[in-house]
């Protein structure tokens, strides 16, 4: 729709005396017509509110290029009047009203807005002079300046706490419609308005409107162009019409399109639908498509052109299924392509020729909290499956974790809900939904495994969206957003002096078995090597044995670069601890008021020793001699089976069967061979010992 | 003096002997030769477990060998270099107000996308942009024509 931005011309009232001008400007009102803040108008009334309105500038058809004999012309839909403000100082808040007068002289009033001791646009909007009563104001042929039936009054007015007020400038935006009834005729029609629209653009530069956006590319047209033929208009129309668009997409309500935030209108529309429905938006070909939320629903822009009406497909692609999101990603044979995620899967879309769609490597079993996100990124896709990720590559899919390994600690469980590449390193938020903490991690795109980032404070937090620019990442927890530094500069935060660091963190070790699983071993001491410890940044340490409920504080490091080493104990009796396994956690602590302060952990030593339970070994001289009618060769024969036994034996150490018995292997048997009458018979040095406990 | 032992009994068997039986411990770790510099490992008063770099990421609950450069979990660390230290200190960007499902840059400005809650924000307060649209899913910026 057209649009034109109109500045005051002359006062409407006498009330301009309240006022005091600054600046150089030779009338007061005309310092409400310069994009600066210098000159303004000051009122330092406390009372009452003081009212300054103004009429515009002629508004007639020739500003929106219209004026076709004994047409209707054009109406006004809306209007928004701007007014740029301050008060003096920090003290009970200045206000201003922004108000318009309609044809008969009746003021409309916005709600008092609070006034900041900066400059401060603020603005009101009007679609109707009142409830259910559409504007009556029109264009006719009307070239008049005075004519009241063409200018519009806008004013603002000013009441004060206990500070004075300005006003550094004002304006009204002005939309229109029904411009272009005149076009519906006959294609020949089209001649009459862009001559017309070319004289007229003339007269715009004459005036003031080019301090706004709309207008200013007015402005620019004319400058370069004002003298030149209208047929070569078209090619830099076109240039100059480009510009970048916000596009939000709602299950709800479609998918609408802004420029700056001050007047939005529907994105995806094709004819008699408007909006189209849309959840999930993506660029593809240099045109925008929008897909439905679930089973079916695609449609997409003109190249480069999201106002006009798009293609519907309502039928494509038909999935009985909820869809979760639009990325561009590569196909196999490295052209760009555009894929669809579903809670299934990941779908390709051929579309703007073919119109098909097809699963790819990438699917699952349907899952509410799968496919939250994919891109490409650094020549592999990326696509969140629930708890983890898989990378595609070359068409070989492999996860990728989080949920790797031993998977995360049950607080802080959840789905991948956003996924964004920042220099090398994917970095992921995870949700944690209602009982969980939400997190968010990063993974070297070289590296293996995922270090967390932030940690909430506490479950039902949750983090769906992450954003990065210029070294900052900002994040939504919560109904908040918030934001850390993740520098573009260093992926080494140690190196960087206005790095800042939150005030306290946790670092928890994994459970320590050694290498002597089931064996006893005892923790004698902890030990650090750290970095810019002192009594304000230092470390305390906590330890777990054999996964006991709750951690035990140890101590603190508070030097650099090898503090002190903390015993473990039983009071003042330094002992020892034994354990199976023992389990560390480390608390960094910052000095509280210095934020890029911070202590460095450089390593951390446990001194254990490993004691196993004593095992004995015997030895002994058997007395393989034959003697009162007992033969040595028997005892020799006896000492040679046990000798061969495989299982362990018995061992009576004090030859009584009711003393304590151990199970031994017999691991020497030398023969003291003294030569008697019976060959082999004599004393034996037996050794025999236990192997376990 | 006492009496000398006349036997044992070792496998069920009494063995005859002469003498006494002489007990001893077995030593679990038998002295051995070291052809290298030692290391921590040899370290004989006591066994030392040393974490450095813990570059090799979270996730991991029982310690292994080969796995010594990793972790269980952490919060507000930064464990991605060889060394460890505090985490990036977070700040709260005022009240939003509504579950961002979109964060995106648009015209120099943060913008936060919510339920009936869409803003901007200028370094210092939210601005409003529009509150009307439910439950929004997406957002994205796309150059195009303007008029």
């Amino acid at each position: 729709m057209p649009v034109l931005n109109n500045y005051p011309s002359t006062y409407y009232g006498s009330s301009v005396g309240e006022f005091t001008r600054y600046g150089a400007e030779s009338t007061d009102w005309e310092a409400l017509r310069t994009n600066n803040t210098t000159d303004y108008l000051y009122d330092s009334s406390i009372s009452s509110r003081t009212w300054q309105e103004l009429y515009t500038d002629d508004i007639d058809q020739s500003y929106v290029g219209v004026s076709p004999t004994g047409g209707q012309g054009a109406q006004i839909e809306r209007i928004i009047v701007y007014a740029r403000c301050k008060q003096d100082a920090n003290a009970t808040p200045a206000t201003v009203v922004l108000s318009h007068r309609d044809a008969t002289g009746t003021r409309y009033e916005s709600a008092a807005k609070n006034l900041t001791t900066s400059w401060v646009w603020y603005a009101e909007e009007w679609t109707t002079y009142s409830s259910g009563v559409p504007f009556n104001f029109g264009f006719y042929p009307d070239t008049s300046m005075t004519a009241t039936a063409s200018e519009l009054q806008i004013g603002f007015g000013l009441q004060h706490g206990t500070v004075g007020a300005f006003c550094s400038e004002l304006y009204v935006h002005i939309e229109f419609k029904n411009a272009y009834s005149y076009l519906t005729s006959a294609p020949i029609g089209l001649v009459t308005p862009d001559i017309t629209r070319d004289h007229k653009m003339g007269r715009v530069l004459t005036g003031v409107i080019g301090l706004k956006p709309t207008t200013s590319r007015n402005a620019t047209y004319g400058r370069v162009f004002s003298p030149i033929p209208m047929a070569m208009t078209a090619t830099n129309i076109a240039e100059r019409n480009l510009g970048t668009w916000l596009v939000v997409a709602s299950a709800d309500s479609g998918s609408y399109k802004t420029r700056d935030g001050s007047s939005w209108s529907s994105a995806a529309k094709n004819g008699s639908i408007d909006p189209l429905p849309a959840s999930y938006l993506e660029q593809f070909d240099n045109r925008l498509v929008v897909l439905k939320g679930e089973n079916s629903g695609f449609a997409y822009s003109a190249v480069n052109d999201p106002i006009t009406n798009w293609t519907n497909k309502p039928n494509f692609p038909n999935q009985p299924i909820s869809f979760t999101g639009l990325f561009v990603g590569r196909d196999a044979q490295d052209n760009p392509a555009l894929y669809f995620l579903a809670e299934d899967g990941v779908y390709y879309l051929d579309v703007f020729e073919q119109f098909k769609f097809g699963k790819t490597e990438l699917s699952w079993e349907k899952n509410s909290n799968s496919g939250k996100k994919g891109i490409y990124f650094k020549g592999a896709t990326y696509v969140a499956v629930d708890r983890g990720i898989y990378e595609l590559q070359g068409g070989i899919a492999l996860p990728i974790g989080p949920d790797q390994d031993d998977g995360v600690p049950v607080d802080m469980s959840g789905y991948v809900s956003d996924l964004i590449g920042v220099g090398f390193w994917l970095v992921i938020s995870i949700n944690g939904g209602a009982g969980s903490k939400s997190t968010i991690m990063k993974r070297h795109i070289a590296g293996k495994h995922w270090h967390t980032v932030y940690k909430t404070a506490s479950a039902n937090s949750q983090i769906n969206t992450i954003a990065w620019d210029n070294g900052v990442l900002y994040f939504g927890e919560d109904t908040n957003v918030k934001s850390m530094p993740l520098s573009a500069d260093s992926d080494n935060v140690k190196l960087l002096p206005t790095y800042q660091s939150q005030a306290t963190g946790a670092l928890i070790y994994p459970r320590f078995h050694s290498e002597f699983e089931g064996t006893s071993k005892v923790a004698q001491k902890l030990r650090m090597v750290t970095e810019d410890c002192d009594a304000n940044n230092y470390f305390t340490a906590f330890y777990k044995i054999n996964g006991a409920a709750s951690w035990t504080s140890l101590g603190t490091f508070a030097t650099s670069p090898r503090p002190t080493a903390l015993p473990f104990g039983d009071g003042s009796d330094n002992v020892g601890k034994e354990f199976e396994d023992i389990q560390f956690k480390i608390e960094p602590t910052r000095n509280s008021s210095v934020t890029t302060q911070r202590p460095v952990l450089v390593s951390l030593t446990l001194d254990y020793r490993v004691v196993p339970d004593v095992l004995y070994k015997w030895r002994f001289k058997a007395e393989a001699r034959s003697s009162r009618g007992k033969a040595g060769q028997e005892t020799i024969d006896n000492l040679t089976t046990t000798l061969a036994s495989k299982p362990l034996v018995k061992f009576y150490p004090a030859g009584d069967v009711a003393g304590t018995s151990y199970l031994v292997e017999m691991t020497a048997l030398p023969h003291a061979k003294k030569g008697t009458e019976f060959g082999e018979e004599g004393e034996y040095d037996v050794e025999v010992s236990q192997v376990t406990d | 003096m006492d009496n000398e032992q006349a036997h044992v009994i070792l496998n069920g068997k009494k063995i005859p002997i002469s003498g006494s039986v002489v007990w001893d411990k077995v030593t679990p770790f038998p002295d051995a030769f070291i052809d290298q510099p030692p290391t921590e490992a040899d370290f004989k008063p006591v066994k030392k477990q040393r974490w450095g770099s813990l570059r090799g990421g979270a996730g991991v609950e029982k310690w292994s060998k080969e796995d010594n450069d990793r972790y269980w979990e952490a919060s507000d660390i930064d464990t991605s270099q060889s060394k460890q230290t505090l985490g990036p200190l977070v700040t709260t960007l005022a009240s939003f107000g509504a579950a961002p499902v979109k964060l995106i840059w648009h015209k120099d400005a943060l913008w936060a996308i919510g339920h009936r809650a869409i803003s901007s924000w200028n370094g210092s307060a939210w601005s409003s942009k529009k509150t009307d649209i439910d439950n929004p899913t997406d957002a994205i910026l796309y150059y195009g024509t303007v008029s």
